[in-house]
């Protein structure tokens, strides 16, 4: 109760327009895209750009901001619960922001809007993309990488709560992890795809949601566990105090 | 009477630079401390380590007996902070801030709200980010003295703060002090502020604690001693022996600056070795108590300058001494 409290209260309560905002980017990106081009390939390449926006801006605009941090260790909470913050921010934010997505892209909707455009543009928007129906599994993963990536940079914010130290990892070293994730995100990402569309016979459009299903929620707590395997930690040394 | 807090050669290195060495520190109940010293003297790391914002890197420090860095809740609910520059989030406003520790906090007291509110002037529903320094702080005090805190960690709690305001606070701390067997740590350049509400005082320079001890025993403690070169001459070893916090030496005279210390052992009190100097002389020279009177002139300070005493650069590195 007290840590749905804390979620309210510091970063749901002030973000909660944002995060409106970012909830509607990907059926905006969905229907913009639509108007350009009507093939329904071209159409996963947009929900992957909504997709990356929500991850991106769901992790980003999340309220986390370094002040906070000193805010939040002076409240009553105990030192876990607080140290597992970032991952369960980010985590929901990213869920939040991908619902619509989902939504949009089963019901139906995005075409039904997209239409509508096209129908009082009175415009021919048909002209065919070349190739987009490989180009989303790369997209999916660089979205998830990017979400890693921030969800590792929100951790090091949250350095002060964890019982080993704070993370003496410079940017050179997230951007290999960026880098590592990117490679593995790419494997799991086109295996899921495929794998989804093997078993349950579902076409780019289908198989873009599943695969997204399972992939996005995978992206926090892998970067938690390679938080905690990977980063270095340093006892005396933390950059917060030296600024002060 | 139990102590609140304590710390056991706490150290904090940040890098190369050792911010905070071998602190050997307590804190009574029921005592009001001034932590003193210059601009990075290790004040606010010290406070921050008491809190559990950041790891030490030698020593340990208990604050109601609980290690900071995994402190319970139920224990960090009875230590009220208010940093030095105000961290509360800006997109609340007041109201709804303290809507949100009425819930976290059990004992919260909402008679003491409301006079502080009313006292303050506080407008509730402005934002936080829109806020002056000064309201700010007065919000963050008003969360921390009504959380029902029976330890308040103040880090410069008047910075900022106009004369009003100023006195308003240290009003308010007084009463709050008197109610019970409270304790109280705060931060402050302004010594000022310390002869009002401090009970006991603690100076840091450069990272060691030089002083701590009551006030007026601080007072009592700190001469600035004026003689003749001959005097000194004689009675050199004597006042080596107490803790030598400046001196200026010439052919003529000595001034130094002492902080004497009475030794207690059972149940007697040994005099100060001023008095032993002058009974010295006395007993050992043709020299009459008015003429040692007159070439030894004992000027006791100011906490000004007890304050820049301890804390001046010139000033002897002395090891931690009684709390």
């Amino acid at each position: 109760m007290q840590s749905l409290k804390l979620w309210y209260a510091l970063f749901l309560r002030p973000s909660r327009w944002r995060l409106f905002m970012l909830m509607g980017l990907a059926p905006i990106t969905i229907i913009a895209m639509r108007l350009v081009d009507t093939n329904d390939n071209a159409l996963t390449v947009a929900t992957n750009i909504g997709m990356i926006g929500g991850a991106l801006g769901g992790t980003m605009s999340s309220g986390i901001r370094r002040p906070y941090v000193e805010y939040l260790a002076s409240l009553p909470f105990e030192r876990a619960k607080a140290r597992a913050l970032p991952y369960e921010i980010a985590f929901i934010f990213v869920m939040l922001t991908q619902v619509p997505f989902f939504l949009f892209e089963y019901t139906g909707a995005n075409n039904f809007a997209a239409r509508g455009i096209l129908a009082y543009l009175n415009g021919d928007f048909s002209r065919v993309s070349p190739g987009y129906l490989s180009a989303w599994p790369p997209i999916g993963a660089l979205g998830f990488s990017i979400l890693a990536f921030f969800t590792l940079a929100l951790a090091d914010e949250y350095a002060r709560f964890d019982p080993r130290g704070p993370s003496k990892n410079g940017l050179g070293e997230k951007v290999i992890v960026f880098v590592v994730f990117l490679a593995l995100a790419l494997c799991a990402w086109f295996g899921v795809h495929e794998l989804a569309s093997e078993l349950f016979s579902l076409d780019p459009h289908g198989s873009t949601c599943v695969s997204g299903l399972v992939m996005i929620p995978l992206a926090v707590p892998l970067a938690r566990t390679l938080h905690k395997r990977v980063i270095r930690c340093d006892t005396d040394h933390y950059p917060l105090a030296v600024s002060q | 009477m139990s102590n609140v807090i304590e710390t056991h050669s706490l150290g904090k290195i940040y890098g190369t630079e050792q911010a905070v060495r071998d602190l050997d520190w307590q804190v009574e109940q029921g005592t009001a401390v001034a932590f003193l010293g210059p601009n990075g003297a290790g004040k606010t790391t010290t406070i921050k380590m008491l809190l559990g914002f950041t790891h030490p890197s030698r020593g340990s420090c208990e604050v109601f007996g609980a290690e900071p860095w995994n402190m319970p809740p139920e224990t960090r609910m009875r230590i009220g902070y208010v940093p030095d520059e105000p961290c509360l989030p800006t997109f609340g406003t007041a109201g709804s801030i303290l809507d949100y520790h009425r819930t976290l906090y059990p004992c919260w007291d909402r008679k003491l709200e409301r006079e502080l509110i009313e006292l303050f002037q506080l407008s509730l529903k402005k934002q936080i980010s829109k806020l002056s320094k000064g309201q700010a702080r007065r919000v963050a005090i008003v969360l921390a003295l009504c959380q029902g805190s029976e330890l308040l960690l103040l880090d410069e709690p008047t910075a900022g703060l106009d004369v009003a305001a100023r006195r308003e606070l240290l009003g308010l701390l007084t009463g709050w002090l008197a109610d019970g067997d409270r304790s109280l740590v705060f931060s402050t350049h302004l010594v000022g502020d310390v002869e009002r509400i401090a009970t006991h005082a603690s100076f840091m320079q450069r990272g060691r604690l030089v002083a701590s001890d009551e006030l007026e025993a601080l007072k009592a403690d700190v001469k600035r001693i004026r003689m003749t070169r001959e005097i000194w001459d004689r009675t050199r070893p004597s006042w080596e022996q107490t803790e030598l916090l400046s001196s200026e030496v010439d052919e003529h005279r000595a001034v130094l600056c002492v902080r004497e210390f009475r030794t207690q052992s059972s149940a007697v009190l040994a005099p100060y070795a001023s008095a032993m100097v002058e009974s010295t002389l006395t007993a050992d020279s043709d020299m009459s108590s008015s003429a040692i009177d007159q070439a030894i002139d004992v000027v006791h300070l100011s906490l000004e300058d007890i304050y820049l005493e301890l804390t001046s650069n010139n000033a002897r590195n002395v090891e931690p001494c009684r709390a």
